[in-house]
């Protein structure tokens, strides 16, 4: 017995496959592929997963805008100038230092003048001017040094800046004023950051964030307004 | 399916068998059209009913269908699946059926009925051999006819019955060894008679 034999003995008698049973099941199998992959490319293009990256982005985001910051806003100058010894302070010192940062262009919202005084010792001017545009107040500046006390001497400037604590959504609307926010955004920003203001200066102070746009960029301005002190409040 | 040497036959199919999970309609058609056959006869060999032969290959291919994502043609070839499938079909068809047990019937030597194969070999013949092969266990029954009534390799016969290449080699070369003695043994025939 060959291998031959045995394989047409084990084969037996072969029906033919029948065609229409074969072209019956391939529709329906067909079918049933169909709507398993139709399935499977549903599943795939399910919005879940498609968003799904910007859904866990957008919570994390969410998450991270609760978390507290601390940022500054410059609103102003603070100006030194050391005295010599034994100089005399006239008594409207203080008012004229006052005017000499007042000028149609300045944007110029509170003066405080200070004089600090110890025995034997120099005498400290320190001028606090809440406004902006000071940086480019140069005259000011200039009449300032042009004063008779102050003639020659060191001038310090410095900044004056406001801690604004907020989350990092209040940190975000505040760079909204750069990042070319909607007018909603932009507006909604500022609010929060005059409220953090007045929480920080007080009822009495007036506060004003404005917001400049031009071509280039978009800026904001602070203006924080307090009551100007009598001049013969100031230390003789 | 072409008439290819198997290598080729086997990429071919692992081919479509890939491109079909990707979703590639055509590529399944083309699957199911090359497989169609070797399952359908596999069955009918060992159904004696048309209906009941339809309705196995039917649930093969549907099986086929829904395992179609664990097809990996790198463990195996995809005939060899394919027929593996069938042949746990073939194990649920008969276990819902009373008074026989599911392994006979995936051992079962066809019934020749009247066709080419007596105008080859006497009927006598034909008698004879399946007689020799129902005195032999199921296993190595189902095993033959895997390896000379399915036409499959070593390989696959051994993937189809989970058994190692090595066990399927030895068991098909004891086994045709063994019948092959019977068959030259004068005596058998009258013996092999009497069994009948």
């Amino acid at each position: 017995m060959t291998d031959e034999e045995l394989s047409r003995a084990l084969r037996g008698h072969e029906p033919k496959p029948d065609p229409e049973h074969r072209a019956r099941l391939e529709q329906e199998l067909l079918a049933a592929y169909d709507t398993r992959v139709d399935r499977r490319v549903r599943r795939v293009r399910s919005p879940l997963w498609r968003y799904a990256t910007a859904v866990v982005l957008l919570l994390g985001l969410v998450s991270a805008t609760q978390v507290s910051a601390e940022y500054k806003i410059e609103v102003g100058k603070r100006i030194r100038v050391v005295l010599p010894a034994g100089s005399e302070v006239s008594p409207g010192l203080g008012d004229r230092v006052a005017r000499a940062f007042v000028s149609g262009s300045s944007r110029l919202v509170d003066v405080g003048v200070m004089l600090r005084r110890t025995p034997e010792g120099p005498a400290t001017l320190v001028v606090d001017v809440w406004g902006d545009r000071l940086a480019q107040e140069g005259e000011a500046m200039d009449r300032l040094r042009a004063m008779p006390e102050f003639v020659g001497l060191p001038v310090e400037v410095t900044n004056l800046e406001g801690r604004v604590r907020d989350n990092l959504l209040g940190l975000v609307g505040h760079s909204l004023f750069r990042a070319g926010a909607s007018p909603e955004e932009r507006e909604l920003a500022r609010q929060r950051v005059i409220e953090e203001l007045r929480r920080q200066e007080g009822d009495g102070a007036r506060i004003d964030v404005d917001v400049e746009e031009d071509s280039q960029k978009q800026r904001m301005r602070v203006r924080v307004r307090k009551q100007m002190p009598a001049p013969q409040s100031l230390p003789e | 399916m072409p008439r290819l040497p198997w290598p080729l036959r086997d990429a071919w199919l692992s081919r479509l068998a890939v491109r079909s999970q990707r979703g590639d309609r055509e590529a399944f058609r083309d699957l199911y059209r090359a497989l169609y056959d070797p399952v359908s006869r596999y069955v009918h060999r060992r159904v004696a009913s048309k209906a009941d032969a339809e309705d196995i290959v039917g649930q093969v291919f549907f099986r086929l269908l829904e395992s179609l994502e664990r097809i990996d043609p790198r463990r195996g070839s995809v005939l060899s699946y394919a027929l593996f499938m069938a042949r746990n079909a073939l194990v649920d068809h008969v276990r819902g059926r009373a008074g026989q047990v599911p392994e006979e019937a995936a051992a079962a030597v066809p019934d020749s009925g009247v066709g080419p194969l007596e105008r080859l070999m006497g009927q006598e013949d034909v008698e004879r051999v399946r007689r020799e092969l129902a005195r032999l266990p199921a296993e190595t029954r189902e095993l033959l006819m895997l390896r000379f009534g399915d036409g499959l390799r070593f390989a696959e016969v051994a993937q189809v019955m989970g058994l190692s290449e090595a066990a399927v080699r030895q068991r098909t070369s004891r086994a045709v060894r063994e019948l092959r003695a019977r068959w030259d043994a004068g005596p058998a025939r009258g013996e092999l008679a009497n069994d009948g």
